[in-house]
């Protein structure tokens, strides 16, 4: 086993190969606060790449509702789970919060899906992870919109339940693909290394003419994106829709552009990219790439379960209303700084969260122009002042993808348009 | 003698076809042999499996190698002897080899689609009763990792089935009609269903098939479907557990009316106010629980959906069935639309209160 940095950690973990950076790594930002579970994205994904024979059950983009739902069932409870068998004296994070970038979140001193070795069965298995039955893939969209109440109240809701800072009744919407993570469990378990990640943007894909149907990479991924196709006995996962990154998807025009489930998305939840890496595994400074300004500048987006330690490369901007001991739970402990943070957002972040989703072109640069202030007021006892600021999007050649401002232009339609009775 | 051929198998192509006995057979769904034997392979870490199998996938063509897989896990199948238990529980049971013609073991898409079915085609010229008759097992492949569980689970299904096979147990398809509607004929399918589950337990404790145990857990389920019995449960109890001869009249006979059943035997103690059934609309009394099936004591009607605990509802619905029902206390239970018309009530009123005049009455 060779030890290997990871920043999302604040430490270094073993993992079963030496640690290799690609250029750039394919990253994504999803806004929970966003999401209306459409499924859009789902259908986007499934219309593209899993609609043939023997991929029924395949959803490499999926939206559940959290905290039961799951695809999967109970993906993240049954891997939990596991993990504090392996850490007894419970996982834990220790530290502070810092602009440190080799440990942003401070240190997860617990044992990650890699370093439970004891755990292991059998001894020579390389993750901690656990098969699914072909029952819990069968409902990807089980538990659909149901909520949690007061603990040991039946068939009542809480009168004041959907009050902020937390509510009381919650639940909310979990949109998933895979993570390309930076050390793939997929990748790690993989018995005849078919399962690689690409050099130029960290995709993590699977050899369809080497693999032999092991199924160890779908035990091992502890997302459960990589998933197992009956007819051919070959796994499957997200392929990132690598000829639209690359831009030779006839829709991109030779430019990069973001995959079918981030294009489709109605509630404007999810921004993808290309983030530059340092030589260490850290994301090189870049300023005004929106990705990066938005997990380590304005740190409102946060790793799905970092402490599983396969350094994710999807970030979320966590739910306001959701207890934050859940939150935690799920992207760790930047979740309250996250929070506070995008609820009482600075100028830039306000209009760095107008680039979601104006175009389909993946965006490398912005720019802000500053504008008028347009409102002043009191929010939950805070002075706001909003203004209309312009803000740029540049694409991989320096170009200009778009440019948007943070109040909506109003169109008005004319008197006689296209369906005038 | 065990020979393994091929037939042809439902929505599939191939199926291994296992023969021990004269005339029967077992028929195994390819795709619960393959899944049973990757997951046997993983547990048992099986040597020289995974080079056999690779060699497989350089096969071009897509149908030579699906088939090829199939006869591969096929033979596995057999030299694992995954198969072995589910003979095992069949060749116990004399009557389903001698009455029917087959067994198709499949793959069970959830936990609780697992179990034994009979399964008989229409009667044609010159096919004997037998012929016609063949039995469905279904079960989640993991399953045969755990032999001793899986022994146990299937002796109980196959029981169902022997018996159902049985001229002295004298089975019927359906379940009388209930005059008071499907409320009522699901009431009387989940009673039978109890009284045979019971049975047949009894039974397979006294072969020293099944644990001891059993018969505290079919107690505690006889208990909750039959409340109304009272004092006198455990005795009806083992009137079912204990039983050696029990036909299916028996059992519908006491699933219909547990009541008049009862009264028939000759103990004393018996009588009808023991057994009475509730009306629970005039009577203030304390009672046990409402179980699935019975009558909301509010609105009438047969349920199986209560509130789990009326006890913990807001005081304010609790006062407010309480003014339409004086006598009612929360012990008595509450069906669950009830609770949420009464939840609304104050809606309903607020809203009254804004309606035109003439249309408050």
């Amino acid at each position: 086993m060779a030890r290997v940095p990871n920043w999302q950690l604040g430490r270094e973990m073993t993992y079963p190969y030496e640690a290799a950076f690609p250029e750039r790594q394919f990253a994504f930002v999803f806004n929970i606060n966003r999401c209306i579970a459409c499924q859009s994205c789902t259908m986007a994904c499934k219309s593209t790449w899993t609609f043939s024979k023997g991929q029924e059950h395949m959803w490499w983009a999926n939206v559940e509702t959290k905290p039961y739902g799951g695809y999967p069932m109970f993906w993240d409870m049954k891997i939990l789970e596991l993990l504090e068998q392996a850490n007894p004296e419970g996982p834990s994070w220790s530290g502070k919060l810092s602009d440190d970038r080799q440990g942003p979140y401070g240190q997860f001193d617990g044992r990650t899906i890699f370093e439970a070795e004891r755990m292991l069965t059998p001894d020579s298995a390389r993750v901690l992870g656990y098969l699914p039955t072909d029952e819990e893939w069968n409902s990807p969209n089980i538990y659909e919109d149901n909520p949690v109440g007061e603990r040991g109240k039946f068939f009542e809701w809480h009168k004041t339940g959907e009050q902020l800072p937390v509510h009381k009744t919650w639940f909310f919407y979990l949109a998933r693909i895979c993570n390309h993570c930076t050390y793939p469990a997929c990748l790690a378990a993989c018995p005849r290394k078919a399962i690689y990640k690409r050099p130029e943007d960290g995709i993590v894909l699977i050899d369809q003419q080497e693999c032999r149907g092991y199924r160890k990479c779908v035990e091992a991924c502890p997302y459960k994106k990589s998933m197992y196709r009956g007819n051919t006995r070959i796994s499957e996962k997200c392929v990132a829709c690598y000829p639209r990154i690359e831009g030779r998807d006839p829709e991109s025009q030779g430019k990069p552009t973001e995959t079918r489930c981030m294009a489709a998305c109605i509630g404007q939840i999810r921004m993808q990219g290309l983030v530059k890496l340092n030589r260490d595994g850290t994301w090189a400074e870049d300023r005004y790439n929106p990705l990066y300004y938005l997990v380590h500048v304005a740190k409102v987006a946060l790793p799905l379960y970092p402490q599983f330690g396969t350094a994710p490369n999807g970030y979320y901007i966590p739910p306001r209303w959701v207890p934050r001991d859940y939150l935690r739970q799920m992207f760790g402990p930047g979740v309250d700084q996250a929070i506070e943070r995008y609820e009482n957002p600075d100028r830039e972040l306000v209009a760095v969260l107008q680039l979601f989703r104006r175009s389909k072109f993946i965006i490398y640069r912005y720019e802000m122009k500053e504008g008028p202030k347009v409102y002043e007021g009191t929010l939950r006892g805070r002075r706001v002042s909003l203004y209309n600021d312009t803000v740029i999007a540049y694409g991989k050649d320096g170009e200009e993808l778009f440019r948007t401002t943070v109040e909506e232009p109003i169109h008005v339609r004319p008197a006689i348009h296209a369906n005038s009775i | 003698m065990n020979t393994a051929t091929r037939s042809t198998f439902p929505n599939s192509k191939f199926a291994i076809r296992n023969s021990k006995s004269d005339g029967f057979c077992v028929e195994w769904d390819p795709r619960f042999v393959e899944e049973a034997v990757l997951r046997a392979v993983e547990a048992r870490r099986v040597q020289g499996f995974r080079g056999e199998r690779n060699r497989l996938y350089e096969i071009q063509d897509p149908e030579e190698r699906d088939a090829a897989f199939r006869e591969f896990h096929a033979v596995w199948f057999e030299r694992l002897n995954l198969g072995g238990v589910i003979w095992r529980a069949l060749q116990e049971q004399p009557l389903i080899l001698a009455n029917t013609r087959a067994c198709i073991v499949a793959q069970a898409r959830a936990s609780r689609d697992e179990g034994a079915e009979l399964f008989v085609s229409p009667a044609g010229e010159g096919v004997g009763e037998a012929d016609r008759r063949s039995v469905g097992i279904r079960l989640g492949p993991q399953r045969l990792l755990d032999a001793d569980h899986l022994l146990t689970f299937l002796r109980h299904e196959v029981l169902h089935i022997a018996d159902m096979l049985d001229p002295t147990f004298g089975y019927e398809p359906r379940l009388p009609r209930a005059e008071l509607g499907p409320a009522h004929e699901r009431l009387l399918q989940d009673r039978y269903r109890v009284l045979w589950d019971t049975s047949i337990d009894g039974r397979l404790v006294r072969r020293n098939w099944a644990p001891p145990s059993v018969r505290d857990r079919h107690f505690h389920e006889f208990t909750k479907t039959f409340p109304m019995l009272g004092e006198r449960l455990e005795e009806a109890f083992s009137h079912f557990f204990d039983a050696t001869t029990l036909t299916h009249a028996d059992l519908v006979s006491f699933a219909s009316n547990p009541l008049a059943f009862l009264t028939s035997f000759s103990d004393p103690h018996f009588s009808n106010s023991t057994f009475e059934i509730r009306n629970s609309k005039s009577s203030a009394d304390p009672r046990p629980p409402l179980h699935a099936g019975e009558r909301c004591p509010l609105c009438g009607f047969p349920t199986h959906a209560f509130v789990p605990n009326p006890n913990r509802l807001p005081s304010e619905i609790l006062a407010r069935i309480r003014a339409d029902f004086p006598a009612w206390t929360p012990s008595r239970g509450v069906c669950l639309q009830c609770a949420d018309l009464y939840r609304s009530s104050p809606r309903s009123d607020a809203g009254a209160a804004f309606a035109p005049a003439d249309s408050k009455r």
